[in-house]
């Protein structure tokens, strides 16, 4: 595989991709970010609690009847 | 969110407080990529009184007779845990003063400036802090000459020099 300073050209690849979906992520809507607040508290809250704080994701209507900013957005937000 | 939003503008307008600004990192993902918090803080600035002593007791008080419970420093507000902070300095006026008014779904909301943001951060000085300040350094469009006064002016400036380094 072709490297580059140590770093695979797909690396870059991927790394660069991930640097255009945080930017594109900065850009949503506030109440878009909201949701992708939430759905990150829905991710951590298990976590957090198996530490023993006690945490709880927001409960906010616009959450369900809302789209959200894309399709599997959630899974990307922090790669 | 929304609803929580709407509580906070009643009890502004019943004058529980004189103004309030969404600060911290609800703030922060106003002009950021969304960012993990599981509270909402909020600055307020409280009506001046007789006693010398400011205290968020009439808030809590006000929102306990609305039905909200209080968990450790937090509020619940319509499933948000809300925690106050009364501005406890010159910046943390200013920044309500300045705060950008903005709606969410309709509801107007005030969100505390990004260069104030990375101000009260540099203050504060937390690990959190300089992680938010990298943060809004790299993905918000701030108003650079308007951070170097509010920096100056609060001598923070070198601070911000050597966060940047």
């Amino acid at each position: 595989m072709e490297e580059l300073g140590g770093m695979t050209v797909e690396l870059r690849r991927v790394l660069a991709a991930k640097e255009a979906r945080r930017k594109e992520l900065s850009r949503l809507s506030y109440p878009e970010k909201v949701r992708a607040v939430i759905k990150l508290q829905e991710m951590a809250a298990p976590l957090w609690r198996g530490r023993g704080k006690l945490v709880q994701p927001w409960r906010d209507s616009a959450i369900t009847n809302a789209p959200g900013p894309g399709k599997n957005w959630g899974s990307h937000l922090y790669l | 969110m929304k609803r929580t939003l709407e509580v906070l503008n009643e009890l502004e307008a019943d004058g529980l407080f004189s103004r309030y600004a969404i600060g911290g990192a609800m703030a922060a993902t106003f002009y950021t990529e969304p960012v993990l918090t599981f509270d909402l803080d909020v600055f307020v600035l409280l009506q001046p009184s007789t006693s010398s002593l400011t205290s968020l007791s009439p808030i809590y008080e006000a929102l306990r007779l609305r039905g909200y419970t209080e968990e450790q420093d937090c509020v619940v507000i319509e499933g948000v845990p809300v925690q106050f902070l009364p501005a406890y300095n010159s910046l943390v006026e200013e920044a309500l003063a300045e705060a950008r008014a903005s709606e969410y779904e309709g509801v107007r909301t005030r969100v505390v400036r990004a260069e104030h943001l990375i101000a009260i951060c540099l203050q504060t000085g937390r690990t959190k802090d300089r992680a938010r300040v990298a943060l809004l350094r790299e993905q918000s469009d701030v108003d650079l000459p308007l951070l170097a006064d509010v920096l100056r002016r609060y001598n923070l400036d070198e601070k911000w020099k050597s966060w940047a380094e």
